[in-house]
């Protein structure tokens, strides 16, 4: 097989605000993949985020962006990445029309019809003022600018937070269809792990200011399940398959990081594959007792 | 090509897809040569992930059922009758293994089995 | 570069209405003026009578050729509230992020707000030359050579005030109305601080205080009217000093511009 390029290589970033540090960060995205970036509010993604897009200074570490360092070339590569944030930046004055006079004058690569032909496929009216647009619209005049400049590098924060389902199912198969080409990549930060289900090839799960769990999305699940068993067996299930426990009054629930394993050491259990969702809880919550 | 995946069934969705790809090649619905959808348009119609259709693809090409040419797509091989006799073969006995399990549990003889298996061969040809 | 002082100018769009209205009624309080003072009641206040002495006449002229340049700096001042919108709006909205994630570096983000500033107090300027030329045909109070200065020094004082606003909100992430009070705490202790000695003699004059003031008043503009080039070399190195600070700033801070 032919080596994977990656479009984002992240190596040991480290970036410390005082009262929130990110710590020595990686990770790498592959060209062509969709790369959930998840994690709870406040755990770093933003700030890994505008660190990558050499939005804010990085304090150490190495970011590479199609293999170019982005603390030299940043407002270059910048040409080749969409960006969206959770909250719309354009000033409310101003028009679908008029922003698409200002990015005509910003990004070389503007594509005017692809804007266009995405504001009516979006509806989106092009002489209405986006600040009296709907959070939905919003969003979506984000990416219609995010995918007019012939991007090949999606990066976006929480597009889809705050979204009714329709409209998230809409902006889901938009990013299906970016990702058609086999160049294109997405990184997506969500909190909404049933968005990621769908359309990620790669997890990677940040809390605190950690990478504390990363890799291919079908190999997390296939690797994780949730084991359920009487408060008695509990003693005979090794601690090492063990990420998280949570008891109740009729008995335990274990996130157990080896699936295959538990279903030949403990037929008698009650095992079934874990959700993204569930994995991530079992992650974050409180280390495992006992 | 029809593909119907189940995303409650408990079956990986790849091996579903590779079991409905595998099935529709040897019951000659997929022909010698067709071109198959590019795994991204597979994945986007299914809406699911690349990375569970490059799987797919992946296994299916392993098993000799397709192949993949660098830049123009990937095709239906042309079937190896043994390839398919032995895939038959070996689904078969994994089948029968529950079978045997469960004549030792009843404490039911080689012979009755045999018998059970005969009747029920005959029935299934007379129908055809 | 050129599409974000594109986006400052369609800031500048929504007040245009404003900019324009200031701009004909100046030109057409100018006119007015000047006619009334060649001519109608004003002109009565400048020649000494009966009710009228020689030196309340000479006092007249003096505050009316004041009121002349006043009326010249309006048309710039009207600008200024658009240039302060687009220093400050931007933070505001969020647009600092969606610049900062276009292929634009730093410095360009920074030189295009220096640049489309500069160009609508330009403009303004221009508005107010045109005007001062309208109203040096009319009146003899004031000369066009004397309305020029003044619309170089308004010129000149809206830029350093404007200046001083910027840096004020990227160094100290002043909110908007911090950063112009305290521009505009810093201007006026600048004039006062020039003007020391005028003033601790104002107060000594006492019963003559109207006849000191008036005199002062007309060697300082005197004074000030040659050396309007002062004016213009100062906000020209605010300018610059604005242009280096943001940037250093901006390149460890980012996302302040």
């Amino acid at each position: 097989m032919e080596s994977v390029k990656n479009a984002i290589e992240i190596r040991n970033v480290t970036k410390d605000y005082g009262d929130f540090k990110l710590d020595s960060i990686s990770f790498d995205v592959p060209e062509g993949s969709v790369c959930g970036f998840i994690g709870q509010n406040g755990a770093g993604k933003t700030t890994t985020i505008k660190l990558l897009l050499d939005v804010r200074a990085k304090d150490a570490g190495e970011i590479y962006v199609f293999g170019r360092d982005m603390s030299k070339e940043g407002a270059a590569v910048r040409e080749d990445i969409g960006v969206v944030f959770d909250e719309m930046g354009f000033n409310e004055y101003l028009t679908s029309k008029d922003i698409n006079i200002i990015m005509r004058n910003i990004y070389k690569n503007w594509d005017e019809k692809a804007f266009f032909d995405y504001l009516k496929r979006f509806a989106l009216p092009t002489k209405k003022k986006c600040g009296d647009f709907s959070r939905g619209m919003r969003m979506k005049l984000q990416i219609a600018v995010a995918l007019s400049h012939n991007a090949k590098l999606l990066v976006m924060d929480e597009p889809t937070s705050g979204l009714d389902p329709i409209v998230r199912h809409e902006i889901l198969e938009i990013f299906r269809e970016f990702v058609l080409e086999e160049d294109h990549t997405i990184l997506l930060s969500t909190h909404i792990t049933s968005d990621l289900e769908q359309i990620a090839d790669e997890i990677v799960f940040i809390n605190a200011g950690k990478i504390v769990l990363k890799g291919n999305k079908d190999e997390l699940i296939e690797n994780h399940g949730i084991l359920r068993c009487k408060k008695d067996e509990r003693s005979n299930i090794s601690d090492s398959l063990i990420v998280s426990e949570e008891d109740n009054s009729f008995g335990i629930q274990l996130l157990v990081n080896d699936r295959s394993a538990c279903e030949k050491l403990y037929p008698k259990c009650v095992i079934e594959p874990a959700t993204i969702e569930q994995i991530m809880l079992g992650y974050v919550s409180s280390p495992k007792r006992g | 090509m029809d593909i119907i995946i189940s995303n409650s069934s408990g079956v990986p969705i790849y091996e579903q897809i590779e079991e409905q790809i595998k099935n529709q090649i040897m019951t000659g619905e997929l022909s010698a040569g067709e071109n198959l959808p590019s795994m991204r348009v597979l994945a986007k119609e299914l809406k699911i992930s690349i990375i569970t259709t490059k799987r797919a693809y992946e296994d299916l090409e392993r098993d000799g059922f397709i192949e993949s040419v660098m830049g123009k797509g990937t095709f239906v091989k042309a079937i190896n009758s043994d390839i398919v006799r032995e895939n038959i073969m070996f689904s078969i006995e994994e089948l029968l293994e529950d079978a045997v399990d469960k004549a030792v549990i009843g404490n039911i003889s080689v012979d009755e089995l045999g018998e059970m298996l005969k009747l029920l061969y005959e029935e299934k040809k007379k129908k055809e | 570069m050129r599409g974000l002082i594109i986006k400052d100018l369609m800031s500048f769009r929504k007040r245009l209405a404003v900019v324009v209205f200031v701009t004909v009624a100046v030109l057409i309080m100018a006119v007015m003026f000047s006619i009334s003072a060649k001519s109608g009641n004003l002109y009565q206040m400048t020649i000494p009578g009966p009710d009228t002495t020689e030196q309340e006449a000479e006092y007249a002229k003096e505050v009316m050729s004041f009121a002349f340049m006043v009326l010249m700096i309006l048309p710039m001042g009207a600008v200024g509230d658009t240039a302060k919108n687009i220093l400050f709006e931007d933070r505001k909205s969020g647009f600092t992020a969606v610049t900062s994630v276009t292929p634009l570096t730093v410095r360009q983000r920074v030189l295009s707000k220096i640049i489309t500033i500069c160009g609508l107090y330009l403009a303004g300027a221009v508005l107010s030359i045109v005007i001062s030329s309208l109203v040096s045909l009319f009146t003899d109070l004031v000369t066009f050579r004397q309305l020029f200065a003044v619309v170089i020094i308004g010129f000149s004082i809206c830029l350093i005030y404007t200046f001083l606003m910027f840096d004020i909100g990227i160094i100290l992430n002043g909110s908007e109305m911090y950063s112009e009070t305290f521009a505009l705490l810093i201007i006026l202790l600048a004039i006062f601080g020039m003007n020391i000695k005028n003033i601790i003699s104002l107060i000594k004059a006492g019963d003559n205080f109207a006849s000191v003031i008036i005199e002062q008043a007309k060697n300082v503009t005197a004074v000030v009217l040659d050396r309007a080039y002062v004016f213009l070399i100062i906000a020209c190195v605010l300018g610059f000093i604005s242009y280096f600070v943001t940037v250093a700033v901006a390149a460890k801070k980012r996302e302040v511009i």
